[in-house]
């Protein structure tokens, strides 16, 4: 038996009072098997980091609990570093979390944001048990993957996250491979949709990292292969009736539709929030990295979940936050604008050490992706193409997602065996 | 005011400060110093009716008495005669009284709700079924544990701490503990027991680790009401009292799962007449083997039997708290109810003006909010590694508009709920 007593509990004075969370990030482990080119965490990942503590990360559940107030629904995001380095951890929690969540009378559902390396039949069923969701870090074919994301001294991982693939998608059909693109491999774009298509996967997105480095040629060549994905799409895949969900531009298309004017990117430091492993809480799984990287010297913490003292004043800022107090000159003109929402606030921390402004590489990223989502949009609302119909302009479309599926909290009773 | 946001407030004085509530919503926290202030807060109906709380789709206690000779009817007869009260959920209570307790008799137990859980799954009708079992927790017998994992619905263990001494209480600390990490919810009910009040916080804080901050109910020791000498063993009130201001000021418990606290604040949140008393009308119990609706003490008039009278300024309050049945209320009251009522009654002059000061600062984080001009925005900047909060005036034509998104929506309604909750 563990000693009960040196455990932790999460301090009433570390809950937000502006507004309750319901989506938790939790950063099990700062340790990773690839060395990823561009990962976002920057030097908070690496070999040898820590790991969270069983105890944290349940302190961790108990104060989203407390944190959600009413809400019904709440998520947990397994993030890292690699977290499935911590499945040990992972086994423990999910039914500890699902458990307690439910005697509250609330749901809880787990993703995990996973590199693929590591899945194997023990994970795979454990996934499938407790209905968790995958969200696959993945970024295309082996020249673009073994490059982009070598392992460990280099070590190739295209074949292990192929692997790990064919155990997702067999549970998971919806599951996202979402793809990083760098000037590097912005070439490839295409040839990654193809080779996402191969591995079975019918929902994919690209997001574009190393923004200092893109230049008018990498934006040109972004513009190609956008370009050639949209013709791809057309003929391909609505032509022919297969449904397939492509991040960008599926997501400007419904947005274009829905004529909706966002505030927010996304929920950070919103109604999401990171608590990583020494319980520390950040707006998002981006955020610690994106502090560190604007030299913000940790100002964007909103706190620890052991202490007293919650920045609620920055929590207020954050629910207040209006991409129109600031907008740039360009943005009363842009394309966009309708359907921008300043872009992702922490990225552009990093980027310009403010979340306020958006990087030029980003906002000209977006028009490119608007221009070509709104061109399919109206070649395929022109031909009337059924499936474009039946997804857009029709509310009985149910979208294919990486959380559909089981959503287990207990065996059956008739089952004997211990369950512990 | 914001003329674009959704919310303004209204601004209420009591003797312990301004509190203001959303627009539109029905007055969330009206509380003076006084009866009278109560009584026109909450109108007198709300506070002379004895506020039996109705709620229709509350599960059905079923309370089943932890003893090994239980005239049970059988899990068929049982949830059929359930059905025929047309509910749908039914929370099964197994309590520890008059010094036994369930898991002595686990077999037995377990058999039980096994047979019921897999009846009710077959059933043309399946029920809803959830567990609250309350024990001593004098061991942990095999198989408690795996059943509490596979059980379908939620279940809740409620440890009784009424131990003599140090150990025993520590024994029964490192088994809920145990249950605790397996994701079951374990709330400690911790008698006041006068021979140790000098270790009754440590004790509070070590439930508090033990069941990961879970619920903590602080009650009388249950003392047979026929022995007078038994009045040594109730706990004095200027004790009581302090201890609870302790708890309080220490910080470091979450009042909304802790007792007293927790009914005190929906209280003062959302009135006498919305905080469970008794359970009735969802109690029900069983007898000569038949499911019998009503409350423990057997009387389906319980609740529209006069509270006892109060002369205390927190009376409504202070009736809610002990939990006063009504029908015993009419009764002469029992020697642990009186004693109970006595020390909370005082601990509540102790505690009511705080808790009033706590809600009165979360209000006037809500007024802040409010009163923010059309055109400003807080604005967050990281400096020199430091954060400047501070206003900012919106370009001029890009007046916000915090209209039907479904951010601002959902900002609101989470909002609505926060801000009753104390602020730190």
């Amino acid at each position: 038996m563990r000693d009960w007593s040196e455990r932790r509990t999460f301090h009433p004075g570390s809950l937000p009072c502006h507004m309750a969370i319901n989506v938790l990030d939790l950063d099990v482990t700062k340790n990773c098997n690839l060395r990823c080119t561009y990962c976002f965490k920057g030097e908070t990942v690496g070999s040898r980091r820590p790991c969270m503590s069983l105890d944290v990360a349940m302190a961790a559940i108990d104060w989203l609990i407390a944190a959600s107030y009413s809400a019904e629904q709440l998520w947990v995001n397994l993030m890292g570093g690699e977290p499935l380095l911590a499945f040990p951890l992972v086994k423990q929690l999910v039914p500890y979390a699902k458990r307690k969540a439910a005697s509250y009378g609330k749901a809880l559902q787990f993703g995990c944001t996973t590199n693929l390396t590591l899945v194997n039949d023990e994970i795979a069923a454990f996934f499938r048990k407790w209905g968790m969701g995958w969200h696959c870090s993945i970024d295309g074919p082996p020249c673009v993957q073994d490059v982009e994301r070598p392992g460990v001294g280099g070590r190739p991982s295209s074949a292990r996250a192929e692997r790990g693939v064919s155990y997702v998608l067999k549970d998971r059909p919806g599951a996202m491979a979402r793809a990083t693109v760098t000037p590097a491999t912005v070439g490839h774009m295409f040839e990654s949709v193809l080779y996402f298509e191969g591995l079975g996967f019918r929902n994919m997105g690209f997001a574009l990292a190393d923004e200092n480095r893109w230049t008018g040629a990498h934006l040109a060549e972004f513009e190609r292969q956008l370009g050639l994905i949209r013709r791809h799409a057309r003929d391909d895949w609505y032509g022919k009736g297969v449904d397939r969900e492509f991040g960008a531009f599926d997501y400007l298309i419904r947005e274009h539709i829905a004529g909706n004017q966002h505030q927010f990117q996304c929920g950070a430091g919103r109604g999401t929030v990171l608590v990583d492993e020494r319980g520390d809480i950040w707006p998002c799984h981006r955020w610690d990295g994106a502090d560190l990287d604007s030299g913000s010297g940790g100002a964007w913490r909103f706190g620890n979940i052991f202490e007293d003292g919650f920045n609620h004043a920055l929590h207020l800022a954050l629910l207040e936050r209006d991409k129109r107090a600031c907008w740039k000159a360009e943005c009363q003109t842009c394309s966009v604008s309708k359907v921008c929402a300043g872009g992702c606030p922490a990225a552009n921390l990093a980027l310009t050490g403010t979340i306020y402004a958006q990087d030029e590489t980003n906002c000209e990223a977006a028009r490119i992706a608007f221009r070509h989502a709104m061109r399919l949009h109206d070649e395929l609302l022109g031909e009337k193409n059924p499936l474009f119909m039946r997804k857009f302009y029709s509310k009985d479309y149910r979208r294919q997602d990486s959380f559909s599926g089981p959503q287990d909290i207990a065996e059956p009773l008739s089952q004997k065996g211990a369950s512990a | 005011m914001h003329p674009t946001s959704a919310q303004t407030s209204i601004i209420h004085s009591t003797q312990g400060g301004c509190i203001g509530w959303l627009d539109g919503q029905p007055p969330r926290l009206a509380f003076g110093a006084t009866r009278e202030v109560v009584v026109a807060a909450l109108g007198e109906g709300a506070v002379g009716a004895g506020a039996a709380y109705t709620a229709p789709d509350d599960p059905l206690r079923l309370y089943l008495t932890g003893t090994p000779r239980w005239y049970l009817p059988t899990p068929e007869q049982l949830l059929a005669q359930v059905a025929e009260t047309g509910r749908s959920d039914v929370c099964f209570i197994i309590n520890a009284t008059r010094g036994l307790d369930p898991l002595d008799s686990w077999r037995a137990v377990e058999t039980w709700i096994r047979d019921c859980v897999d009846c009710s799954s077959r059933a043309q009708r399946p029920l809803r079924s959830s567990l609250f079992i309350e024990t001593r927790l004098p061991h942990l017998p095999d198989g408690f544990r795996d059943l509490l994992c596979r059980l379908p619905g939620w279940c809740v263990v409620s440890v009784l701490d009424d131990a003599s001494d140090a150990s025993d209480s520590q024994r029964r600390q490192e088994r809920a503990a145990e249950i605790v990490d397996l994701g079951i919810a374990v709330e400690a009910q911790m008698a006041l027991a006068p021979s140790q009040s000098d270790r009754w916080i440590d004790l509070a804080r070590a439930w508090r680790l033990a069941t990961r901050g879970g619920n903590l109910r602080f009650v009388a020791p249950r003392v047979a009401a026929e022995h007078r000498a038994n009045r040594a063993r109730m706990p004095d009130p200027e004790e009581v009292a302090g201890f609870l201001a302790a708890v309080y000021e220490s910080k470091v418990f979450d009042l909304w799962h802790t007792e007293p606290f927790a009914t005190l604040l929906r209280c003062l949140c959302s009135g006498v007449a919305t905080v469970p008393r008794c359970g009735t009308p969802n109690v029900a119990s069983i007898r000569g083997g038949k499911l019998v609706l009503g409350c423990r003490s057997g009387s389906l008039e319980c609740a529209r039997i006069g509270p006892p009278p109060c002369c205390c300024d927190y009376a409504p309050l202070c009736d809610v708290i002990t939990g006063a049945c009504r029908a015993r209320g009419s009764r002469p009251a029992k020697l642990d109810t009186a004693g109970a009522a006595s020390a909370f009654c005082r601990a509540l002059h102790v505690l009511v003006p705080r808790l009033l000061e706590e809600l009165t600062v979360g209000a006037r984080r809500q007024l802040f909010l409010a009163d923010r001009g059309a055109d400003e925005r807080v604005r967050a900047v990281a400096r020199e590694g430091r954060l400047v909060i501070r206003n900012e005036r919106l370009p001029a034509g890009h007046a916000p508009t915090l209209q039907a998104g479904e951010d601002a929506a959902q900002r609101d309604a989470h909002m609505a709920e926060a801000i009753v909750r104390p602020v730190r």
